[in-house]
Parts: C-alpha cells; structure tokens; sequence
C-alpha cells in the first residue's frame, strides 16, 4: 500500500472553486477518493474530505475540492476515521514515582511524599519524546488527555492534539480535569482507603479555610495577617466551584461506591475513570449523571478457556463451579461498555493505564466478547468521549468547523493488521508508516 | 445510597426459645413481622405470607454477635500515625468477604468490625448486619452508636515507638498521646466555636475572624470526650486498664470496653467501680509477652463482679464458634449459662449500645435469630438457620459448594480453607512498616 501511495500522484487542483486561497490565507488539503467512517456509524465510499489552516472544511460523497488544494488519492482504499481520543492516558507519564526513604513522622508527609500533587500538569511532567505519542497515532489516535502516574492525586490532565513528537503548542487545553484515585503511597499517611477517603474531605476543608481567610484578607489588609500560600489547597478550588471536575478512576463496585459517598459528602462533579464494574451501578450513575472513561484493559481470558489448553488435573464440582463464576465475570467485565450504553450512561475510551502494545488485543477482544459493533466502537471512542471532554462542538467528528483530526487508515480498523498510514492532527498531516 | 435495608418475615414455631432475657420457652414460637419480632409465645398463627419454619426439637436464640472482628474489612490499620481517629471503618468494608458467610454458619448476625490496634486512637469502627449478598452500605446496622478503637500497650509501642522512633516508644507514652490528644481536641472545639461564633457576626467592619478549619481528627476526639462516641479498647495489663480508667475520669469519659482484657480479672471491682465494659477471649494467651499472664476464669470472674463481659474473636476462625467458647466459661468458672448466652449476645449489645435493638428476644426488638440443632452450649450443636431481620441468611441445608458472591475474572482457583487460623487481626496491614528503618 505504501508503495501504491508513494506512486500517486500529488495533485494542485489549479480550479477555482467556492473556496478563495487568497481569502483563507493558508492553503487546503484533501483526501479524494477515500471511505469515510464518521462517527455516527455512517459510511461514505468515493468521498473527499478536506481541511484548511486545522479546520474542516468538507467531508462527503460530493465535497468539492478548492483550486489550492493539496490532493491525496487514496485510489478508493484507504478508509478515513475521525481521530480517537483518549480520555484519560499515561502515555508519555513517566513511571510512578517510588520513595526509598520513610519520613520519620509517617502521619505527616510532604504532599509529594503522600502522592497528592493537584498542583502539577501533566505538561510540566508527561516526556514530549515518547514514542508512544506515534504509536497511539498509528492505532488510530489523534487527541488525548494525558495525564501522570502516581498516586492519591497525581495531578491535572492536559489535553492534547497528538503529534509523534510532542509540544507544548500542541497543548488543546490545559488542566481539563483532576486526577483522583484510590492509590496509596508507600509507609506513609493515608496508606488505606478509609485514609484517602478521610485526607481528601480534609483537604477540601482547609482549601474552604484558606479561600476564607483569602476573602477576610482581601477585604482588610491591615487588622489580620495574609494568608498562607498553599498551591496544592489552591487546587481545589475549581473543584469546589465545580469549575472543574474530578477524574476519579477506579474499578469495583465497592470504589466506586466510595466515590459516590464522597460526592455526597462534598459535592464535587465527576467523571468515573476505568470502570470495569460499572455495570453493576448504571442505575446510580445515570441518576447522578456521571460519565464513564471506560477502559478496555481487561483480563486475560483463563488458560482453561484458551484453544490450545489441556486439562491436566480432575475438576472436581467445586472448581467448576468457580470456573463457571470466573468466566460469568470475566465475560461481565467486556460487557461493561455495552450495558452502560444500553443503562443511557454516558460512556467514552480512556486507555487508563492500558499499554500501546497491547491495545490492539484488547480492542480485538472488546470487539469478540463485549457485545459491541464496530460503529459503536467507533463512537464510544470518538463523539463520545469528545463529548464527556466537552469538546464535542470542536473533536470527535468529520463535520465541518471540527478540527481536522483524523487517520487515514489502509484498512477499516477492526481488520486484521489494520493500521493508520496517515493521521491529521489539528490540520497537520504525518506520515506514520515509515 | 444503598441505605434501604432489606427485611423479612417469618414464624418460627415450635422450637426451645432462649429468650435470655425472659426464660426458656419450651414449645415457643417467634413471629418476625417485617424485620420485627411482633410475638413470642406458644401456638402463634403465621399471617397470610408468612413462611413458617419448623423448629421442634432445636434451640432458638439471638443471633450471636461478635463484639471484636475485622472481617469484612477492607484495610484494617491506618498504621502510619499514632491517632488516625478521623479514619472510618465504614469505608472499609468489604461485603464480598466469604468470612461473613462462615461467620452466619457459626450463628452471628451482627459484628463490631473494629479498626486495629496499631494506633494508640485508631479510627472509627462499624457496627455492621452481616446481610450477605447486600452492598456495604446495606451492611451497617442502623442507628447503632458511633463507636471508636484505641489501642494501648505493645501494639502502638512497637508500631510507632520501635517502627518510626516517635511517640509512644513506652506505656507511659502512650497516656502522653492520649492526653495530650484530648487537651489539643478540647483546645481546638473552643476555637472553632469561637472562630464559627466570628464569622456569623462579622458584619465587614473592623478585624475579620482568621478561619479556624474544621479538622475530622479534632472533631472526632472532641465527640468522644462528650460521650458521642463510645471507646473499645484494646488492652492486655492490669496496670494500663487502670491508666486509661484514670485518664477518662479526668476528662469525663464514660461508657467504654476494655476489648482482650487478660489481666482484667485483677481490676474487676474497679471496672465494676467505673462502670466500664469488658470484652475477652475465652481462653487464649501467651502470643505476645503483654499477654503471658491470663486465666480462663477471666470471663466468669468479671461477669461474677457485676461487670458487663462479653466474650470475642478476633478472628477469622473463632467467630466460627463463638458458642463453643461462651460454653467455655461454665467449663471453667462455672458462669450460668444465662450468663454465659448473655456474653455473646445481650452483653455485647451494650457494649455497643445497640441492646434497645438486638441482643435477646423480645417484642419490638429486631428479628436476628439462629437456631441449633442442641442447646448452643452444647458441644455437639450445629446451627441450622440464621436470619437478619427477618431474613434467612444460612441455612445449612442450602449450603451450596461455593458461597462467593465476587469473583475477580484474574482470581486463580485455590482450595477452600479457613485461612489464618488462630490467627490474631488486630495488626492486619502494619507488618509493611517494619520492613524499613526509618531514614530520618
């Protein structure tokens, strides 16, 4: 195929069409002759797409091509995708961090020590250089809101326009949401859920204290003493707000639970994050409106399910039947997506952890096991997920004004072998597959 | 969420009720109407619905309730601070826990789930309705006080004195913590009221108030020395009862449970004197050195003294048997066996202040029974049947190959065992800290 491509000819289509260069100032660039996969699920063989200075312009059966377009033929073989979007990654998050060394006063640590660090960017700490940025880009990818590994909270997620090489200019918009989890750093406080739990309504309660002894003082400068800078309590404050939401990932039903009990409590708004349990409370996450990130990282199926496996000891009734209820939650788990769906719960993709070099099986396996149709694939990872981002408007789709983001791929994406030979992201075309 | 606790109804009818309260009714029935008990008696009428369970020729009695367990618990020990008293247990709590249905085999209908004793004030605990199969907030019991861990002696001393080189390294440091906690908890109420007092009537002219942070540790420690919060505490010596004894009359603390209690026999008058709680093992000693010096007459020497004693687990495996170990008391100490019934039922009812509710059969009290096929002391009985408000929660002839009900599709298939047998939970979760000096 790439060899096909090479040949093609770049055509300057030299007509003058409804669009003006002059006008627009920044030259067109389309894609003829190309299989349109848009979100909705709709499918448009023999159509154009093209895109101008980041924005699309037209994407369909009959979309004329501008006079100073840049022209790829595809020869009627390559299929175009709108970019998938990660909702929450890690990729290019340097590895969590492991503390050595023990404070001495365990139940006080610093708040790097104790993993809370709402203060930090994912820009400040994701490496620009990694390869993965590429690989997500070859597997479909063209936005994700990345984010750190660490612990209680990690810090806040950018979202990004991918490139292979990534930079800040490349940064759609920043701190989109906080990172939260039930992660406990080594030996010190909180090292237990229930310390979590407790350190995070503590925090909110001096973050409320600080942001009141901020108003006294702005009020009156001269009869009480100015408040104590804190960053990491100043924080949350977007948070209290509910001008900014938490991305709280966890996985049991029993955390996630936790979670509802917290926003109770606090009254923050949400996005649930991995969720492989979810299915088991779409009721009460319909009722509170809270989008899933879903991930698809899920288990590996059990030796005993897998072709190749022989059986090489009795199974006695009690192992089969812990067998059966293995597998009722193992095929659970890869439903997840598609019973939230079916709940009315608003779900998208969030990689979560998951690695690039095993997205593919996993995807492949979402797509045997988990009850789902590629075009629901399809929107789950695109529309969807721009929509819990709320950058619907702007990401997600082929339509025109959204962001040119979008992979030419060499086959539909579910295929065997199935890769993106072209990705365009924020209007910039690379070539992945060299 | 979660909150809406199941209830059921059901007449049991023809068994011998031990009432422990009322007598023994041969021939007795117990009506449960909607989680209720409505009538005991002879010869009731099931209302229209209402199943009926055959109970002749077995014994009928209070679900058994474990004051001292930390099963179905998720983390047990925030062991990285000596007070961690703004820590729950109802956070905690893991419902899928197979333990909870062994402990339902062994007759036990409601649990204490206690944080450890790592700390010297540990978190809050959780009194919990083992209702299998329910989610973690359906598991608490309702309305039941809230209720505290504090933990004296070897434990704290070796996790924060010996484990990170702070305080309490002694026993005497350990009443340090303590009171000095309490002065710091009385010092912050009076100026977050004052702070609160402030700010309500700060108008914008003149000096504003500086914001005093509502702060869960203080606020908790505070309620318990107004008695919103009741003490369980974890103690072995003779010496260290008296201390903490001492230092809750300075402060007014009232209506606590030493919990372990060895050497309690030898201060029971003055339990009795301070209107304290006791809450011991039958007879198991000698795993540490604080607790090399018991006696298997410690139940029925504080129980004779007037002193409110229940017996506990602690464990995994005992909670299993709970019956076999109250009977232990008449073996030894000759207790009645009223008495000994009352040590693990009614007697931890009011430690845990939830006897208005649960803890002997009574009209108007909550329907958690079990039945035996003997006398529950009786070393030959196994319990048939168990219920929590009314429902049934164990029946032995239901009891199917593999009663877990959460799965995890990576969990590998392993022998069904009781695992940690004998084993000690208090300091579940502390063992890591020991693994590294601390650096500073």
């Amino acid at each position: 195929m790439k060899r096909i491509l090479s040949g093609m000819v770049v055509l300057i289509v030299g007509l003058a069409f409804s669009y003006s260069a002059s006008a627009q100032g920044v030259p067109a660039k389309a894609f003829k002759n190309v299989t349109l996969h848009k979100a909705n699920g709709s499918v448009v063989k023999g159509a154009v797409i093209v895109w101008r200075d980041g924005v699309i312009e037209t994407a369909g059966k009959k979309g004329d091509i501008p006079f100073d377009a840049e022209v790829w033929d595809g020869g009627d073989s390559l299929h175009v995708y709108p970019g998938f979007i990660d909702g929450n990654s890690y990729w290019g998050s340097p590895d969590q961090k492991s503390f050595e060394n023990t404070p001495k006063h365990r139940g006080d640590p610093s708040y790097e020590r104790a993993g809370i660090r709402p203060d930090r960017t994912a820009r400040q700490a994701v490496n620009m250089d990694s390869e993965n940025f590429k690989k997500a880009m070859q597997s479909g990818f063209t936005t994700a809101a990345l984010g750190i590994k660490g612990y209680m909270i990690p810090g806040q997620l950018d979202l990004f326009l991918l490139q292979p090489k990534l930079q800040i200019s490349d940064l759609y918009e920043g701190s989109v949401a906080m990172q939260m989890q039930f992660e406990r750093s080594n030996r010190v406080y909180p090292s237990t859920v229930m310390g979590i739990m407790a350190k995070l309504e503590q925090l909110m309660l001096d973050a409320k204290a600080l942001k009141e002894w901020e108003g006294y003082y702005a009020s009156n400068t001269t009869e009480i003493a100015p408040p104590k800078k804190d960053p990491v309590l100043e924080a949350f404050y977007p948070v209290m707000e509910k001008e900014q939401r938490i991305f709280f990932k966890a996985d049991s039903k029993e955390m996630i639970e936790r979670i509802f009990a917290l926003q109770d409590k606090l009254d923050f708004d949400w996005v649930l994050v991995s969720g492989m349990e979810a299915y088991k409370v779409t009721d009460e996450l319909k009722k509170r409106d809270v989008p899933v990130l879903a991930s698809i990282n899920f288990p590996e199926k059990p030796d005993w399910k897998k072709e190749d496996y022989e059986e090489k000891e009795d199974v006695s009734d009690e192992m089969q039947e812990f067998r059966d209820k293995r597998w009722e939650a193992y095929q659970k788990r890869y439903k997840n997506i598609k019973k939230l769906m079916e709940a009315d719960v608003q779900v998208g993709f969030a990689s979560a952890g998951l690695e690039i070099k095993n997205l593919g099986d996993r995807m492949k396996d979402w797509n045997e096991f988990g009850d789902i149709s590629e075009k629901e694939m399809l929107r789950v990872m695109t529309e969807n997920t721009a929509a819990i981002l709320g950058k619907s408007k702007a990401l997600g789709g082929l339509k025109t004004g959204q962001v040119a983001s979008f992979s030419i791929m060499n086959k539909p994406f579910m295929e065997k072998e199935a890769e993106a030979l072209y990705s365009v992201s924020a209007g910039e075309l690379n070539e992945l597959n060299d | 969420m979660g909150f809406a606790q199941p209830k059921g109804s059901v007449l049991i009818k023809d068994g011998t009720v031990l009432t422990i309260t009322n007598g023994t009714i041969e021939n007795g029935d117990v009506l449960i109407e909607d989680g209720i008990i409505t009538q005991i008696g002879e010869d009731i009428s099931a209302p229209d619905g209402v199943d009926v369970v055959d109970a002749s020729g077995k014994y009928v009695m209070p679900g058994i309730i474990d004051p001292h367990s930390h099963i179905a618990g998720v983390d047990i020990n925030e062991a990285t601070n000596p007070v961690t008293a703004e820590v729950k247990m109802g956070n905690s709590i893991n419902p899928n826990d197979i333990a909870i249905y062994r402990a339902l085999a062994g007759g036990v209908s409601a649990i204490h789930l206690l944080h450890g004793s790592a700390n010297v004030i540990g978190g809050e605990s959780e009194t919990l309705k083992l209702r299998y199969g329910q989610d973690q907030g359906q598991l608490k019991f309702k309305d039941a006080p809230r209720t505290i861990k504090f933990a004296l002696g070897e434990n704290p001393t070796r996790v924060h004195g010996q484990g990170s080189g702070i305080q309490p390294r002694t026993r005497m440091g350990v009443e340090q913590v303590i009171r000095r906690t309490f002065d710091a908890a009385l010092d912050y109420r009076r100026n977050r009221e004052a702070y609160l007092e402030a700010k309500e009537s700060y108008n914008g002219q003149g000096a504003p108030p500086k914001p005093v942070a509502k702060n869960l540790r203080m606020e908790t420690i505070a309620d318990i020395i107004e008695g919103n919060v009741l003490v369980h505490c974890h103690s072995y010596r003779a010496d260290e009862i008296l201390m903490l004894m001492r230092v809750f009359n300075d402060y007014g603390v009232k209506n606590y449970t030493f919990t372990h209690g060895n050497e309690a026999f030898k201060v029971a008058p003055e339990l009795k004197e301070n209107g304290a709680y006791a809450s011991v093992f039958s007879d198991w000693w000698a795993y540490k050195f604080e607790v090399y010096y018991s006696t298997a007459f410690n139940a029925s020497i504080l129980n004779a003294n007037g002193v409110v004693t229940s017996i506990n687990s602690d464990s995994d495996e005992l909670i299993r048997h709970l019956n076999h170990e109250a009977a232990k008391t008449i073996r030894y100490g000759n207790t009645s066996k009223n008495d000994a019934l009352k040590m693990i039922t009614l007697n931890p009812a009011i430690q845990l202040g939830i006897d208005d509710k649960v803890g002997s059969l009574e009209e108007g009290k909550q329907g958690d029974i079990s039945i035996w096929s003997e006398h529950p002391l009786s070393i030959y009985t196994i319990n048939q049947m168990t219920f929590v408000d009314g429902i049934k929660y164990f029946d032995r002839k239901e009891d199917a190959d593999d009663m877990r009900i959460d799965i995890d599709p990576k969990e590998e298939w392993e022998e069904p065992t009781i695992l940690h047998t004998g084993g000690h939970e208090c300091m579940h979760d502390t063992f890591y800290l020991f693994s590294e000096t601390a650096s500073q």
